[in-house]
């Protein structure tokens, strides 16, 4: 967790920083003042957020002005200055994202320090950016929420399409990918806006979100109404009392870690999260395994003496009948308990 | 005609110099009086100096700006630059592939105070699941 020596909050920072302008404003360091030439150039400024407000790097922006456009990529905190416009509108495309993933949250007047602009618009005529359709060979850990992040879609645009119809009746869902499996990307539709400029625009990014369900148990006896806290990194804690022994809630997709406080912040479970690999896999049956308090020394699908110590623990905690194979009874023990649950 | 000499300009920049540290003093009395308390009123002043050096050396070339910087040391500390949690500020404000030092200041303060808005909502949730469940207890 960040955190500050004094414990200083965001709003004491911002009324320092008010009273910082409006009492030392643009006076030089040195105290001399020197005219400035006059300046009627504007600029327009784009940050971009994810739907916690965290910031997107890397996204390609473009204001188009007859057959020429502005180019620039949002920097480390998802910032771009466009400068050196006239007084007028443009239309701005935002090229890495699909237009179904973006809303505009805010549209505010840039301040007096801001909205004049003394640097010259980088107008060129460039070739325009193509995101044509794609196959993606999924990686293991991989599933259709970080892809989906990495390509700039909603996980359901990639998910939905026809193309993936196939695999979608093989892997039931979407964030149960087996290494190797190959995914449909569709097209990007960039989206489109009209700015002006004077203005900054914050524009949210609504993918990037995972659904992450957690279910206490002792035994197999799910633990309602329990008191929970759940800590995830980079984003708001979220607080709550288990249904049925369930939390069920999102995160960003890129999450690979939570923390799980209980008892009265007495009990912190680090807990690592991901995409599972689908069932059919024995990788995907240790991951079942572990979840539910069985885990293996090994999580590369082989059973060696010890994996097949924890398999007969859950066999024998299911009622199954001994033996050392990972069967279709095991498989499907694992479906209903893990995957349906 | 008024003519100064030399010396003359550079008592005046002095003594600018010292009412702006004066100036930054009473503003941090005002804003983070605990942080002044900290130290010695002579150490402050100092410090103040090497923060104005140092605002400077990033390219922040307004009194604002470097008011601003300030503020930044009141929160994060005198060294924050080089401390690893906010090595990333100090990362910025000398990345000179955004031109516009003002601006990196900008987007530095606007990340600063994103972080501080969710270590007060992360802070909030722990002491409200502490003491909710207390209250059970009870």
């Amino acid at each position: 967790m960040f955190s500050t020596p004094l414990g200083v909050s965001s709003f004491q920072l911002d009324t320092a920083n008010t009273q910082s302008r409006n009492t030392f404003g643009s006076t030089p360091v040195s105290g001399s003042m020197v005219p400035c030439r006059p300046v009627e150039k504007m600029a327009i400024e784009v940050s971009l957020v994810d739907f916690q407000g965290r910031v997107l790097p890397d996204q390609v922006l473009e204001l188009a002005w007859g057959q020429t456009v502005y180019r620039l990529k949002s920097n480390a905190f998802g910032a771009v200055r466009f400068e050196g416009l006239e007084a007028t509108s443009y239309p701005l495309t935002l090229l890495g994202l699909d237009r179904r993933t973006l809303d505009v949250p805010l549209v505010e007047a840039l301040s007096s320090m801001w909205v004049l602009s003394s640097q010259p618009a980088e107008w060129s005529v460039l070739p325009p950016l193509a995101y044509p359709e794609a196959m993606h060979v999924v990686q293991p850990g991989e599933g259709v929420d970080t892809i989906a992040f990495d390509w700039g879609h909603l996980p359901e645009t990639i998910w939905d399409a026809p193309q993936n119809g196939t695999l979608r009746a093989q892997r039931r869902w979407r964030n149960q990918l087996a290494a190797q499996d190959t995914l449909y990307i569709p097209p990007r539709e960039p989206a489109t806006l009209q700015v002006s400029a004077g203005f900054h625009y914050v524009l949210r990014f609504n993918g990037g979100v995972s659904r992450l369900r957690l279910r206490l148990a002792v035994g197999f006896e799910p633990q309602d109404g329990v008191p929970y806290l759940l800590e995830v990194p980079d984003a708001p804690s979220q607080q709550g009392t288990t249904r049925n022994g369930y939390i069920d809630t999102v995160v960003p997709a890129q999450t690979t870690r939570v923390t799980l406080v209980l008892d009265q912040g007495a009990t912190r479970l680090d807990l690592p999260v991901g995409a599972l690999l689908p069932l059919s896999d024995d990788r995907g049956v240790q991951q079942r395994l572990r979840n539910l308090g069985f885990p293996c020394a090994s999580s590369d699908g082989t059973f060696d003496d010890v994996a097949k110590g924890v398999l007969h623990r859950f066999r024998s905690a299911v009622s199954l009948p001994h033996s050392d194979a990972v069967d279709d009874d095991v498989r499907g023990a694992l479906f209903a308990l893990h995957d349906q649950g | 005609m008024l003519t100064l000499r030399a010396e003359q300009l550079r008592v005046l920049d002095a003594h600018r110099q010292d009412q702006f540290l004066a100036g930054l003093e009473g503003h941090l009395q005002r804003h983070f009086p605990a942080f002044v308390a900290m130290q010695p009123r002579e150490s402050l002043r100092t410090s103040l100096r090497a923060a104005v050096d140092e605002a400077v050396s990033v390219g922040l070339e307004t009194r604002g700006d470097v008011s601003v910087y300030v503020n930044l040391c009141a929160v994060l500390g005198w060294d924050f630059a080089s401390e690893p949690e906010s090595a990333w500020l100090g990362a910025l404000l000398r990345d000179t592939s955004i031109p516009s030092a003002s601006y990196r200041l900008k987007l530095g303060v606007q990340e600063l105070q994103r972080r501080l808005a969710l270590e007060l909502q992360q802070r909030e949730a722990r002491h409200r699941f502490e003491s909710a469940t207390d209250t059970e207890r009870r």
